[in-house]
């Protein structure tokens, strides 16, 4: 399912246009994000949660220089399915 | 820190951030799971835009644990879901660190790996690590920014998602080739309209219209408000040479103003003309009398107008070749006419041919009074006229 097909089947359900499901989806994306990024975990019922994982800074070896380098802090997002969505997917086939 | 932020709190944000209302937001919060899960259910892949794509993955099987017991269980292989985040996430999340590079250690700051390495080689190094140092100073110098200087800066970075600007389409092309067609249908439809009158015009004049024409008879052309006198009593016509057409009416009307057309009552009829006939159909073996081929439409006001020099005249030429030409309206085209010569010149009639005139005029006017036309009066008076010459 690409981007048009979502937003095609969320107009469907909100009963909108499609430019107008566009609109609302890059809203709730974004506030998503902003939300992930402020607050570090952030849950969506039946669907999961999101975290931000903050690694900090350390020493590395880089083999392209062949050096060891102290590496910037890095944040990464993790995503963890809720159960009801687990459940529905059991049934799952390719 | 990690304190969980619910949906309602997500709802309340988008609320406050876009200004919808609640109940739109909740529907969408609502919504972006099952579509979600509609998706993963049918294609195992459903790709979110601003977020990243979820995907459902095949995991081989593998010894875990029992979290409760502690017993060794073999998990069966089996789907599971990943998310993998976008890039632009990635980088919304890592905003604050996104001006950050790595530094390479310096060489002051040497760990028990270096120094191991540093005495495996031996003296040589020392020279060669003084190189390495200039080396990282270059280095360092090229990204000036070290991890915990930045760190302790503020960067005033604001999240502005970058609104697509859409182009507009073509839209004044459509406008533009309406305006092009109209014009053009205008062009093209003046163009045959007048390509039509001009068909129209020359069939009038080669073809033989049934319909009968407004004009007046013989002349295809008129000329209105010309200075053309016609002396009523006189015997001579004299036609200015500048008149180059002048309708059979005209004179008629012309004709109609002298006193002498006034005292002839019309419709009475004298038997004069009869023998004026016989006149001249012996005029017409005189040698002066000839036979012309017109190949070109002519009206025989024209052709009066070309042969005698006087377009009054035509009644004559009608006259003669009544046989041929039966509307006097009509054109000629390709028809051999016989031209009767004149005793006298065409400016000065003689009584012979002033009767031959009147004789013409008399068979238009009984032309006219079978067709029902009201220009038949005006013949009548002007055969009059020429009787009485």
């Amino acid at each position: 399912m690409n981007t048009r097909d979502f937003i095609s089947s969320l107009a469907k359900k909100l009963n909108v246009s499609q430019k107008e499901a566009e609109k609302l989806l890059d809203h709730s994306t974004r506030a998503i994000r902003e939300t992930v990024s402020e607050e570090n975990k952030l849950t969506i019922l039946h669907l999961g949660s999101f975290q931000v994982k903050k690694s900090p800074s350390k020493t590395a070896y880089i083999p392209a220089i062949e050096k060891k380098a102290i590496m910037p802090p890095k944040n990464s997002v993790h995503f963890q399915p809720a159960d009801t969505l687990k459940d529905k997917l059991k049934n799952y086939q390719p | 820190m990690s304190e969980t932020v619910n949906t309602s709190e997500l709802i309340d944000r988008l609320v406050q951030q876009s200004g919808m209302k609640k109940k739109l937001a909740a529907e969408i919060l609502h919504a972006i799971p099952e579509i979600i899960e509609e998706g993963l259910m049918r294609d195992g892949e459903v790709r979110v835009k601003g977020l990243g794509t979820f995907r459902m993955k095949w995991t081989l099987s593998r010894p875990g644990r029992n979290p409760k017991t502690g017993e060794s269980v073999l998990i069966p292989p089996h789907y599971r879901i990943t998310f993998l985040p976008e890039q632009s996430l990635k980088d919304f999340i890592n905003r604050d660190n996104r001006l950050l590079s790595y530094r390479v250690v310096p060489a002051g700051s040497q760990k028990s790996e270096d120094k191991s390495r540093k005495t495996e080689d031996g003296s040589q190094k020392s020279e060669s690590g003084s190189q390495k140092t200039e080396e990282d100073i270059l280095f360092v110098d090229k990204l000036p920014e070290a991890p915990e200087e930045v760190t302790s800066e503020v960067i005033d970075y604001k999240y502005e998602p970058e609104e697509p600007v859409r182009k507009r389409r073509v839209h004044w092309i459509i406008p533009a080739a309406i305006v092009l067609i109209a014009a053009l249908s205008v062009v093209f439809y003046f163009r045959n309209f007048y390509q039509a009158e001009k068909t129209e015009v020359g069939s009038q004049k080669s073809e033989e219209s049934m319909q009968p024409a407004d004009t007046v008879p013989g002349s295809g052309f008129r000329v209105p408000g010309s200075g053309f006198q016609v002396p009523g009593s006189g015997g001579d016509l004299k036609i200015p040479t500048s008149v180059d057409a002048l309708s059979g009416t005209q004179a008629a009307i012309i004709a109609d103003t002298s006193p002498l057309a006034k005292n002839q009552e019309p419709g009475t009829w004298n038997p004069e003309p009869q023998l004026t006939t016989q006149n001249s159909n012996s005029r017409l073996k005189t040698q002066d009398s000839r036979l012309i081929t017109i190949s070109e439409g002519k009206h025989l006001f024209q052709l009066a107008r070309e042969e005698y020099g006087n377009p009054f005249l035509w009644v004559l030429i009608y006259k003669t070749n009544q046989d041929i030409i039966k509307d006097p309206d009509q054109a000629i085209i390709g028809k051999t006419v016989m031209i009767p010569a004149l005793e006298g010149t065409p400016k000065q009639l003689s009584q012979n041919d002033s009767l031959e005139v009147a004789e013409g005029y008399r068979l238009v006017y009984e032309f006219y009074k079978e067709k029902g036309d009201p220009r038949a009066e005006e013949f009548n008076k002007a055969y009059q006229r020429y009787l009485f010459q």
